[in-house]
């Protein structure tokens, strides 16, 4: 299991270089995404209720993490300004920060999408460049999912592609997108006590354990496709990132 | 009916299990198999959070939705209760808006007061006839039990009738809570979610999809086969010509994995003395022309205002298998334009079990893209030359290399028209005569001619009549007891849902 969570770190955060500032952060990033998956996986097997306490952090953490490093692989612009706000000599970080990584802005869009997205008459600020807007996933997902499945069948690769191949481009997008805020949500009111508030909480022990394997799914997943992105330079050799997929979908397994 | 259909329907009591909603609780276990992937979606039907099961006829739906309603009643009693309510119940077919919401609060109110009595839950449920007092009183019970809620609901749409898909979802929605959680199983066809339901963001989809390239496919049909046809299983590994894993990868893949059809291929099978490749031909051959083009006329007069486009599936559909059978493939991979004009068409013949879809979109090396399916090898092999299946054959037709490729230009199918279709009005069906409940090429699972005729002494005479008539009425005719109910009941439930 080891190696697969490796593998996943790598398939998520991998840089290209060196010595951007776009690559230290992805290696941070790649730290914590590795304990953060292992935590993960440790929860998951535990018969403990004490995974009830760690999983809400986990889950929520693992996907801020990993799509963070996926935002600032398809858009360096985003990275670098995050990491230029966070080094100012006025940055205190114990203030809240209107530059940050947040979720609804860098990870889904503020705006609710014009019918049109491409119309002319469409508003500058209108146009997201939110990990799952529909223009990044216009532009950016939806020919990434087509270039790597054309990939897999031209090259004859024995990948099992029914997680992908069952839902045209956009749509596959539209559920990972719906899966990941139910996901956060779920998490976010494990963190800020919500379920301790309640009589009943639904987040019992089958529900902490199956919500954390479906959001190591749609990461592992979504990493994958990230390698097919064609404007992102932090891209591992596509025969690479299928193999470091194929070990990484093991995660959800246990 | 010829020879083959009877040995292809001749086990009753088989047949009538194949339906996992009608299979006895107690024999569940027995007849029914899981494997690590159909794991993952049980899992996901007993955590909380609110889910659809997609699937087509056939493909295991109400087995799941079962099996994580027993589970939930072994493993988290006192934590979850649990309710599985199948919702084949005629007035929902036939209401609209507030008259929907009624129906449907009443047989829910109903069935959770029979599963307290039943799990011996010491809480009180107030039944109701409205939605927004359904949502209240269910969470009060929630609160009394201490326990969360889990809603399976079964049949949730009808192929033949969108437009109660609206209020169903409307209900689905209201009633997912932080204590109550809905699963709903759904045919791939449901499009029409409502204005208020959002599938991507207030659900979670769970497609149900045996697809050949899972790397449990094999061990699922094996074990099937283990729980049911032991013996045919021992003729297999004794045979010379076919082996265990290659027989349930053939067999799997002959009906696109489609578990109820798999049941009705090994039953013929059964019949035959031996497993070599002429004993499949003709058990495969039996399938295209006693099972498959049969399901057409079965399903016809289930689809409402999508009836009339019958014919133009049965043509569309020989023309796969045609174009299939001379490139001597089992996989099509049809242009989007196609797709989009047909679309209803497809699903049907998907719904039916005649293709598999495999890939939405697939580069075509004609130009463009399209949606790639699996095709059954029953209808193929049917619609080859010589009609005859060997070990060559199979195996080129295991392989998931080539596709048939189906261009919007295709002189033939570009020539096709869809009819029209007119909104409204009840499905066919329901006013067909309770004779055509007899055991028939159509109607496999059907009653005796002695029951059709107190049926209709007793003043029954059509689908719809027997659909609406209370327990207590059918019991009070003359040698019918409560067996005889449940068979009625059965027989009457396939010929208006399945």
């Amino acid at each position: 299991m080891s190696a697969s969570v490796q593998r996943f770190s790598r398939l998520s955060c991998f840089s290209a270089s060196a010595t951007s500032v776009a690559a230290v952060e992805l290696q941070n990033l790649r730290t914590h995404v590795t304990s953060l998956s292992k935590l993960a996986i440790k929860a998951i097997r535990s018969k403990s209720t004490d995974k009830l306490v760690v999983a809400p952090f986990l889950g929520r953490s693992l996907l801020e993490c990993v799509f963070a490093a996926l935002l600032i692989r398809i858009d360096k612009f985003r990275g670098a300004a995050v990491s230029r706000f966070a080094a100012h000599q006025n940055y205190d970080p114990n203030l809240p920060q209107k530059h940050s990584m947040s979720w609804q802005g860098d990870v889904v869009p503020r705006e609710r999408p014009e019918p049109d997205i491409w119309a002319p008459t469409v508003k500058p600020d209108a146009v997201s460049r939110a990990l799952f807007s529909d223009y990044c996933i216009d532009i950016f997902w939806a020919s990434a999912t087509v270039e790597m499945l054309d990939y897999i069948q031209d090259n004859g690769l024995l990948v099992d592609v029914t997680p992908f191949s069952s839902h045209a481009p956009h749509a596959l997008f539209a559920r990972y997108k719906g899966q990941a805020m139910q996901l956060y949500s779920l998490f976010s009111k494990g963190l800020h006590g919500d379920y301790l508030m309640m009589r009943v909480s639904p987040f019992d022990a089958l529900t902490a354990d199956e919500a954390l394997r479906q959001t190591l799914d749609i990461l592992v997943q979504m990493s994958l496709i990230s390698h097919f992105v064609a404007d992102s330079i932090d891209c591992l050799p596509r025969a690479q990132a299928i193999a470091a997929y194929e070990s990484a979908k093991e995660l959800s397994d246990v | 009916m010829s020879d083959a259909a009877d040995a292809l329907f001749g086990h009753q009591e088989q047949v009538l299990i194949l339906a996992a909603e009608e299979c006895p609780l107690d024999r569940f276990d027995e007849l029914h198999k899981f494997t690590t992937s159909d794991e993952h979606i049980i899992r996901k039907l007993m955590a909380h959070g609110p889910v659809l099961l997609r699937g087509g006829r056939g493909s295991g739906k109400s087995a799941f939705l079962i099996e994580a309603y027993l589970r939930l009643r072994r493993a988290l009693k006192g934590l979850v209760f649990p309710v599985y309510l199948s919702l084949r119940y005629l007035p929902l077919l036939r209401a609209e808006g507030s008259e929907y919401d009624r129906h449907f609060c009443k047989i829910l109110s109903e069935k959770i007061e029979a599963e307290l009595r039943e799990q011996k839950v010491g809480a009180t449920f107030v039944s109701t006839e409205n939605i927004s007092e359904l949502h209240l009183n269910l969470q009060e019970l929630a609160s009394q039990m201490d326990m969360r809620i889990v809603l399976l609901l079964d049949d949730a749409a009808h192929i033949g009738r969108e437009h109660p898909q609206s209020e169903f979802f409307d209900i689905f929605r209201t009633v997912s809570t932080s204590a109550v959680s809905c699963k709903a199983s759904i045919y791939p066809g449901v499009t029409k979610f409502g204005i208020r339901f959002d599938v991507y963001n207030d659900a979670s989809v769970i497609d149900i999809n045996r697809d050949e390239r899972k790397k449990d496919y094999v061990n699922c049909f094996l074990q099937v086969m283990g729980a049911r046809y032991v013996e045919l299983l021992s003729r297999v590994s004794k045979s010379r010509s076919i082996d265990q894993r290659l027989f349930a990868l053939l067999f799997g893949r002959a009906v696109c994995g489609n578990m109820r059809a798999f049941i009705f291929t090994c039953n013929l099978l059964e019949e035959k003395r031996g497993v070599g490749y002429p004993e499949i031909t003709d058990c495969f051959l039996g399938m295209a022309s006693n099972y498959y083009w049969p399901l057409l006329e079965e399903v016809a007069p289930k689809l409402g205002m999508y009836e009339p486009l019958i014919p133009l599936t049965e043509e569309i559909g020989r023309f796969l298998f045609e174009i299939c059978a001379e490139r001597n493939t089992s996989y099509v991979l049809i242009h989007r334009e196609i797709m989009q004009r047909f679309a209803k068409v497809f699903e049907i013949l998907e719904y039916a079990g005649f293709i598999g879809k495999r890939e939405a979109s697939r580069a075509m090396k004609s130009g463009g893209r399209g949606a790639v399916f699996a095709v059954n090898l029953c209808n193929l092999l049917d619609a080859t030359v010589g009609r005859r299946l060997t070990l060559d054959q199979s195996q080129t037709w295991l392989s998931t290399k080539d596709v048939a490729e189906v261009h919007s230009l295709n002189p033939r199918i570009s020539g096709m028209q869809m009819p029209e279709l007119t909104e409204g009005g009840d499905l066919r069906v329901l006013k067909l005569p309770v004779d055509l409940l007899a055991k028939s090429r159509a109607y496999p699972y059907g009653l005796t001619e002695d029951k059709i005729t107190r049926l209709k002494d007793a003043g029954i005479s059509t689908i719809g009549e027997l659909a609406e008539a209370p327990d207590f009425k059918i019991l009070s005719i003359e040698y019918i007891g409560r067996k005889n109910l449940k068979r009625i009941r059965d027989v009457q439930y396939q010929a208006i849902w399945m």
